[in-house]
């Protein structure tokens, strides 16, 4: 008889016990393995659009402002907006040299493995390759020169 | 035995509850491959319509119309050096539906649609006789003027004028092929001052009024010839397929 009182808290403690082991492996299969990996195919593809935004900034400020006949010579810059960090960490976008040393390539560098990209750069015939990098997180901008001889600058600050 | 019912309670809900959390995580995996979105190709779609349309670009008469005769005979390496990202893909270039430059199957890619103006130049030649007219106005705008003159034996053209600006002046008489330019900003006005030389006199009509004297007509004739833009609607289509 005394021994019947004993099974349902017995029972009760049995279900508490697994259902807390079971939250507590969901959890470490969950935050360990599943949510890491989402998150970072999320910052790959936010690392692409950052990508691709910087690279149509660049080649927007670049457009010349053409008109038959007329000689402009000056400085524009544009500040550009991108997002400060991807997947919690400042990144870096670099611009570098095709392999034939004419055009120009953005090339996003992050700590993880998993973001990261390289995007060509469309420009006119006349402008020389792009030089400079950009820091996430500060000011960003394209400073385009147009040179009185013709030739047209674009560097990233 | 009620313990025992309980237990099998919970671990029917324990079941149930992972088959709900192995069910989310499909759910969240293919949510994840259905916004992958495919940025290359319409970032190099985009591009291509831009660079085409520029003002530098040898396709365009000006920003935003493109040239008929050098756009339909757009070639593959001429596309690859306005956007060099373009080189390893599909792309397809469509004027008004119509295929203008395909390379490979671009079905699949990204796709932009501008609308531009597609233009080309017409010339024009009419010849004025200096006897009825001193003065036209040409019917279309347009940026540059061949003149050809030709003056009878007893006519000097000295002066061009385009509205009323002095283009041309010779004191001793102008003969022959002359360019000049003009502005599409205004319709095109010439006017020609001619002295005809008399036997009897010399009078010489004043500067600022075409020849309008009581003496004989001046002869000879000016050949205008010019080149004016004709502009018509069109749509631009872009698909690149990376």
């Amino acid at each position: 008889m005394a021994d019947r009182a004993v099974t349902p808290v017995v029972g009760k403690t049995l279900e508490v016990g697994i259902l807390v082991l079971y939250v507590a492996l969901v959890s470490s299969v969950l935050f360990g393995g599943v949510v890491p990996e989402y998150r970072s195919a999320a910052g790959a593809e936010i690392g692409d659009r950052t990508l691709a935004t910087a690279t149509d900034a660049v080649e927007a400020a670049v457009v010349e402002p053409t008109r038959p006949g007329v000689d402009v010579s000056g400085e524009r810059r544009v500040t550009v907006e991108l997002p400060s960090t991807i997947r919690g960490a400042a990144y870096e976008i670099r611009s570098t040299r095709t392999a034939d040393g004419t055009g120009s390539t953005l090339v996003l560098e992050h700590p993880s493995s998993a973001i990261g990209g390289r995007s060509s750069v469309a420009l006119p015939g006349g402008v020389e390759p792009v030089e400079g990098e950009w820091r996430s997180g500060s000011e960003l901008i394209v400073v385009v020169t147009f040179g009185s001889s013709g030739n047209v600058e674009v560097r990233l600050t | 035995m009620r313990g025992q019912a309980n237990l099998t309670a919970v671990a029917v809900a324990l079941v149930v509850l992972s088959g709900l959390t192995v069910g989310t995580v499909f759910v969240a995996e293919s949510a994840l491959i259905g916004a992958s979105r495919e940025t290359d190709d319409s970032r190099l779609a985009t591009s291509l319509s831009n660079r085409l349309l520029a003002g530098d670009a040898p396709t365009t008469i000006r920003p935003g119309v493109l040239s008929e005769r050098r756009f339909t005979n757009l070639s593959g390496s001429r596309v690859d050096s306005l956007v060099p990202g373009v080189a390893t893909a599909a792309v397809a270039v469509r004027l008004d539906g119509e295929t203008v430059f395909q390379r490979g199957e671009p079905a699949a890619g990204a796709r932009v649609t501008r609308a531009t103006l597609l233009g080309r130049t017409e010339h024009r030649t009419t010849s004025i006789d200096l006897a009825e007219l001193r003065e036209t106005t040409l019917p279309h705008r347009t940026d540059s003027v061949s003149l050809d003159v030709s003056t009878g034996p007893n006519t000097t053209l000295r002066t061009v004028r385009m509205n009323d600006r002095v283009v041309l002046h010779n004191d001793s008489g102008l003969d022959g092929e002359a360019d000049i330019e003009s502005s599409t900003r205004d319709p095109t006005r010439l006017a020609f001052e001619t002295v005809v030389t008399n036997a009897s006199s010399t009078e010489n009509d004043t500067d600022d009024a075409p020849a309008v004297s009581a003496g004989p007509a001046p002869t000879g004739s000016v050949v205008v010839r010019y080149g004016y833009l004709v502009q018509n609607g069109a749509t631009l289509e872009v698909v690149v397929d990376v």
